[in-house]
């Protein structure tokens, strides 16, 4: 489970939210660009420090401003999926999952790799490179990437802005029976409203509750 | 032919990008990934050399490193070490007006590197010189060696804060531009033709290698 509670100010707005996401549901961040929905998602990772809250992930506590806990990104096993996936394009497909992954003896490493290729169709792309991959495939390396090393929450941001609208309907389908097989609590931020009945299990409204002064600054 | 002064340039080109290389790569990062006021100013300092007149900076170099100085008599109490007019000071004058040509392309090349791929790999559980290893290092590659080839041949064309700091002594501190230089005042114009070829050759070869190098390795 994961909850949170933040607020964070910037020179022309003051992201503040609160919400929590359950194991298996799929909490969608809906909203305008520049609400603060993808602000939200680095702050859970890590990646971005909230000026006040918490955020707590299966009952720990990764940030507590009063508490002076602020858990680095490495150390919160959070995966994070960005918006143009982040692969890393020096390296083949199954090294960039081989990256992620730690502990186990090196064969078992590269074992579970390729189960996690064939599992999304892929283990005969291992060999490439990301830049010989199509959008969707980018994305199923993106996504065994992030889950290679059990995650206990995955942040998915706007993740099919890069391919066009005949995909995105097959990839929402084939995302969403993807994501029933790991019961983690997903978030998902997205502006495209077709996204929210095909996956959301909540939607988290953005935008609408612009306060326009930060308050004790 | 006088083979020397080419021997010296090789040498001291090769030590000073080391040196420039070992503290440009570090400095170009610095500067890349911090936009504070902190970083503009070392910004600025690092790129000094590159709008000083190299007499200006050589002159500088004298006065920091020379007998009089605190530097210069400390290095010389606790190491018995005298960097003027040896080709170590030389090296130094070479690596400090190469420094910021590394530096500039060492810092283009890690903007350059999309920092969504440094976050994943944070949020995948990898410590910072990890991922500065495994990803940002070899993302900017390229420009990297750009940077170590650019400081290569500057430092192999310094002249004006080389003669300030190091002289032109033959066979110990005169290098090619110097030698060339010093050919042409005594009217040497066969020792002079054949350096400036040299030093030519030396240069489009070096540059042509990169270019071949960089095309060849394209993600």
């Amino acid at each position: 489970m994961l909850i949170l509670e933040i607020e964070k100010c910037y020179d022309e707005f003051v992201l503040n939210t609160g919400w929590k996401a359950d194991k298996g549901e799929i909490v969608v961040l809906f909203g305008p660009s520049g609400s603060g929905k993808s602000l939200t998602l680095r702050a859970i990772a890590g990646l971005e420090t909230p000026d006040r809250g918490l955020i707590r992930i299966n009952g720990r506590l990764v940030f507590h401003n009063q508490k002076n806990i602020n858990m680095p990104a490495k150390d919160r096993s959070v995966a994070y999926v960005p918006q143009n996936y982040g692969l890393f394009p020096h390296m083949k497909v199954y090294e960039n999952i081989l990256f992620g992954m730690n502990g186990n003896s090196p064969e078992r490493r590269k074992k579970k790799a390729m189960q996690l290729l064939q599992r999304v169709g892929l283990e005969n792309k291992w060999n490439k490179y990301p830049k010989q991959l199509s959008g969707g495939e980018k994305q199923r390396v993106a996504l065994s990437r992030a889950l290679a090393n059990n995650p206990e929450v995955l942040l998915l941001d706007e993740p099919f802005s890069a391919v066009d609208m005949t995909v995105r309907k097959i990839l929402r389908n084939e995302i969403r029976d993807f994501l029933a097989q790991w019961q983690i609590p997903i978030v998902l931020v997205t502006h495209d409203p077709d996204d929210l009945g095909a996956l959301a299990s909540r939607v988290i409204q953005y935008g609408n509750t612009k306060v326009p002064v930060c308050l004790n600054r | 032919m006088n083979w020397m002064p080419v021997y010296l340039s090789l040498k001291i080109a090769f030590y000073a990008t080391l040196i420039s290389a070992v503290f440009g790569v570090p400095l170009g990062w610095l500067l890349a990934r911090n936009r504070s006021i902190g970083g503009n100013l070392l910004s600025s300092f690092v790129m000094l050399p590159m709008v000083l007149p190299p007499t200006v900076l050589g002159y500088y170099l004298l006065i920091f490193i020379g007998r009089q100085s605190f530097i210069g008599r400390w290095l010389q109490d606790t190491f018995q070490v005298n960097l003027v007019f040896t080709w170590q000071g030389a090296v130094l004058a070479a690596a400090i007006v190469s420094l910021p040509l590394m530096v500039r392309a060492v810092q283009a090349s890690i903007e350059s590197v999309d920092p969504n791929t440094e976050d994943v790999a944070r949020t995948l559980g990898k410590t910072e010189p990890v991922i500065f290893f495994r990803i940002t290092l070899p993302l900017a590659w390229q420009g990297i060696l750009a940077g170590v080839v650019l400081a290569f041949a500057r430092a192999m064309g310094e002249f004006g804060a080389t003669l300030m700091v190091a002289g032109n002594i033959p066979g110990k501190t005169q290098t090619l531009s110097i030698a060339i230089y010093d050919a042409v005042q005594a009217g040497n114009y066969e020792q002079a033709n054949f350096l400036v070829v040299l030093i030519s050759v030396i240069t489009i070869f070096s540059l042509w290698i990169l270019n071949s190098y960089v095309k060849n390795n394209r993600w």
